[in-house]
């Protein structure tokens, strides 16, 4: 098991240098930063030249990736070119509060997902069976972005129409700096969680109830009856352990999809995450502010792909002696 | 004359399927003598499979339906018996062997812990250790090398004829006679 | 069974108790046991496929539903009441009304018509999408998946490379650097990123198909690696292509929306739903302008994953389905 996930680490690495290394080229390519700075007729030549020689913006593209990886590492994360300001603290600021609202979500969904799927493969073709399905359809077919956007809309009407508010429509807390794990808080995030938690549940509980459907028609399944073991064992201990696997993968897979939604969530919420730092700092192409994010969530990914591999590697003895 | 141990009578199944109802099992009897060994013989899809399968409740009824017949079993009919009545017959009087131990076999559990639950699920009382026991003595009776090791290994560490073996182990841990 | 050049699926298949095969290699069998009293039913796999597929109730309404949006879409110069960009100073921002089915919006254009407009633009779109990264995941896979070795590698490492960083990220970058709020250099870069999902799909059945019996058999015979790619392999991949093609339509409008929505994909003067939901944003308490947009996604997407579902039911071999 040990040398199992020694050997997925050792993968990543590679994986993470290349991909930040494209992305790194492609970024400079597609957006000169010396042009840009050029452009903006504020910055005196003097600090242009200054900042070209500072961060060997005149050298080949190759090296500067390399200059570029030295910053992340002892200077973590340089300077952004726009604001020159450093980087790391807003990328740790935003990052706990994104965190904070995608761990809730996900974890929700996870837990209604599985739920739903079990009770829907139970009972199949029941009414529960069907309003569910029709749910998660409608989460597929939905745009996060719209959802967001309704909910946000029926808030805030409710607030002008009867002066109540239940859940706040915009902001991470009332005043800002407000503490993070609060009554407050947690009614800026509700929208935001469960319009991330809707969309993820759609694929959770569909995914359980098809691997329930699978697990509970096979063979060792039919063993475990013909042994004389009850229903109820029988779901517990054979199908919901065995159906439980791919789930781990399904969710692996949708943390890109999360970080993509929450882009979009704190977009409509005006949330201080690092979503929304993002696409302002895309929208002033602030290259190192954009490399900074890719870089941050790419490990996020590679991490959280770690974490699931594991995870299936508890759940499934075939694999750990790979 | 000896009483049969197992009689079937007119034994009819049918399958919803798609594309109408398809008589897996049209009228089958037989009889079954203490002490005898009896062989059923019939091509792919005759039928041989769904009416070993009904006998035990094993047919998942919808799509499949047991119409009509009888399965007298010690005094009872086998196809007449109450789920919980059922659950005690299975795996302690009437056992099942299946033909694919590939997939038959739960890969998640170990093979001593699915022996065991052959036990435990009729005799719950049992000490761990009396059961674990008694599944390594089993492992040893069908010739399972090694039993003691294995008894904590899973299927896919099996070959495919050691999986079988456990298959059968599984299946007489609660006979009188071994 | 030896492959049977007629046929695109080359063995027989029995399933529940039925025999499918190519039309015509049996019929001498299914006289005879119809002869004997024995009914027997014989259909060919595209039969049993299309057969399948009308089954599926929801399919058929997703299939409808396609019909008409995507027709209003296609026609759309005849079927829209207005033009897309008239402005009309006396009805700003009003809601749904005879004259205006969806509302107007500030500058009093009319929302119905802008709204099918968008969905043209969508249209395009997912289907260009689907089409081209499936043709290129489909060559790509194909190669990769029937050679192996290096090549097999290399595309692997690929695909792990653009699974590593979150889609959408990656692709909002690639739009502002690259797309220029074009609909066509927008949907390229979609069609950069979309083919590997296919590719990974056709590469593993490759893979696993490779090895078969009947490819050896044909290898024997002396066919040639194209003729052996193309027209014994080939043909079972079509199944999953099909249904991943479908559903990449959906994806791709929900993507571009996206985009489109952040300020970054497609932007005006092409008509785009995403820039229709997020101009709305400008009068949040007029909900029509934020709702309609949306709602024209959210159906265009669910009759595509309700065609693309039946299509999975009907030509996914890999999958059993026991009907109550």
């Amino acid at each position: 098991m040990l040398t199992y996930i020694v050997r997925r680490i050792l993968y990543s690495i590679p994986v993470l240098f290349f991909s930040t290394f494209f992305s790194f080229l492609f970024v400079s390519y597609a957006g000169n930063p010396v042009n840009l700075l050029r452009q903006n007729p504020r910055v005196p030549q003097s600090t242009i030249d200054h900042l070209i020689h500072q961060e060997h913006l005149d050298m080949p593209v190759i090296e500067r990736y390399f200059y570029w990886l030295h910053d992340v590492f002892t200077d973590k994360l340089g300077k952004s070119l726009v604001t020159l300001q450093p980087i790391w603290p807003q990328v740790t600021r935003t990052m706990g509060h994104t965190a904070q609202f995608i761990i809730i979500s996900e974890v929700l969904a996870i837990i209604l997902g599985v739920a739903v799927g079990i009770f829907s493969a139970i009972r199949q073709y029941s009414v529960f069976d069907y309003l569910f399905t029709t749910i998660s359809f409608l989460g597929f077919a939905m745009p996060t972005f719209w959802l967001a956007l309704l909910l946000q809309i029926a808030f805030t009407d409710i607030f002008l129409h009867y002066d109540t508010r239940i859940f706040y429509t915009s902001g991470l807390n009332s005043l800002p700096g407000g503490p993070a794990w609060s009554w407050d808080r947690l009614q800026h995030l509700a929208l935001p969680i469960a319009t991330l938690c809707i969309i993820s549940f759609a694929l959770y509980s569909r995914y359980m109830r098809a691997s329930m459907l699978d697990v509970i028609n096979s063979d060792y399944v039919r063993t475990a009856r013909a042994k004389g073991v009850s229903e109820w064992r029988v779901i517990m201990r054979h199908v919901f352990r065995n159906a439980l696997i791919p789930i781990t993968t399904v969710a692996a897979l949708n943390f890109g999809a999360l970080l993509g939604g929450a882009i979009v969530t704190e977009t409509v919420f005006s949330l201080d995450g690092i979503g929304f730092w993002f696409v302002q700092a895309l929208g002033a192409l602030d290259l190192y502010e954009v490399m900074a994010y890719l870089f941050v969530t790419a490990i996020f990914v590679v991490v959280f792909n770690l974490i699931a591999d594991i995870l299936y590697g508890f759940l499934d003895p075939r694999i750990r002696y790979d | 004359m000896p009483e049969p141990l197992l009689s079937i009578n007119d034994l009819v199944v049918e399958f919803k399927t798609e594309d109408g109802i398809v008589h897996a099992v049209d009228g089958v009897s037989y009889e079954l003598f203490p002490g005898e060994t009896l062989g059923i013989v019939g091509e792919s899809g005759s039928g041989k499979s769904v009416s070993t399968l009904a006998l035990l409740g094993l047919i998942p009824q919808p799509p499949g339906r047991i119409v009509q017949g009888t399965a007298m079993f010690k005094g009872r009919d086998l196809l007449k018996l109450k789920k919980r009545e059922l659950r005690r017959v299975r795996g302690n009087e009437v056992a099942m062997i299946f033909q694919d131990p590939m997939t038959s076999l739960n890969p998640v559990l170990s093979i001593g812990s699915q022996l065991g639950e052959a036990i435990k699920t009729h005799f719950p009382d049992e000490k761990d250790e009396a059961v674990k026991n008694r599944v390594i003595d089993l492992l040893k009776l069908v010739g399972v090398p090694n039993a003691e090791t294995r008894f904590n290994q899973y299927p896919h560490e099996f070959s495919g004829g050691m999986r079988q073996r456990a298959m059968i182990a599984m299946a007489i841990t609660n006979s009188r006679r071994c | 069974m030896a492959p049977n050049d007629d046929s695109l699926f080359p063995t027989a298949q029995a399933v529940e108790g039925e025999v499918i095969a190519p039309e015509g290699s049996i019929a001498p069998l299914v006289d005879d046991t119809q002869a004997a009293g024995l009914d027997l039913k014989v259909r060919s796999q595209w039969s049993y496929a299309r057969m399948r597929f009308f089954r599926h109730r929801l399919a058929l309404i997703g299939l409808f539903g396609l019909v008409i949006i995507f027709g209003a879409g296609i026609v759309a110069g005849h079927v829209a009441p207005y033009g897309y960009a008239d402005i009309d100073l006396e009805h700003i921002l009003q809601g749904p009304t005879h004259a205006h089915y969806f509302g107007t919006d500030d500058l009093g254009r009319d929302q119905f018509t802008r709204v099918i407009w968008g969905i043209r633009t969508s249209m395009e779109v997912g289907v260009f999408v689907a089409f081209v990264s499936t043709f290129v995941g489909l060559v790509v896979g194909a190669i990769a998946g029937y050679y192996g070795g290096w090549l097999d590698n290399l595309l692997m490492r690929v695909t792990d490379l653009v699974l590593t960083l979150p889609l959408l990220a990656v692709l909002l970058t690639a739009t502002r650097l690259l797309g220029q709020g074009s609909q066509w250099r927008v949907s390229l870069i979609l069609v950069f990123f979309f083919w590997t999902g296919i590719a990974r799909v056709v590469r593993g059945i490759y893979l696993s198909l490779r090895e078969k019996e009947y490819v050896e058999a044909a290898k024997a015979s002396g066919a040639g690696d194209a003729r052996l790619m193309f027209r014994h392999i080939l043909p079972n991949t079509l199944g999953p292509i099909v249904v991943n093609a479908t559903l990449a339509v959906g994806t791709a409008i929900l993507v571009e929306a996206a985009l489109s929505f952040l300020g970054f994909g497609i932007k005006p003067p092409t008509p785009s739903l995403g820039v229709l939901v997020s101009d709305a944003q400008r009068n949040p308490n007029d909900w029509w302008l934020t709702v309609f947009p949306g709602l024209a996604i959210v159906a265009i997407v669910l009759c595509i994953n309700f065609v693309g579902d039946g299509l999975r039911d009907a030509l996914d071999p890999t999958q059993r389905r026991m009907r109550a």
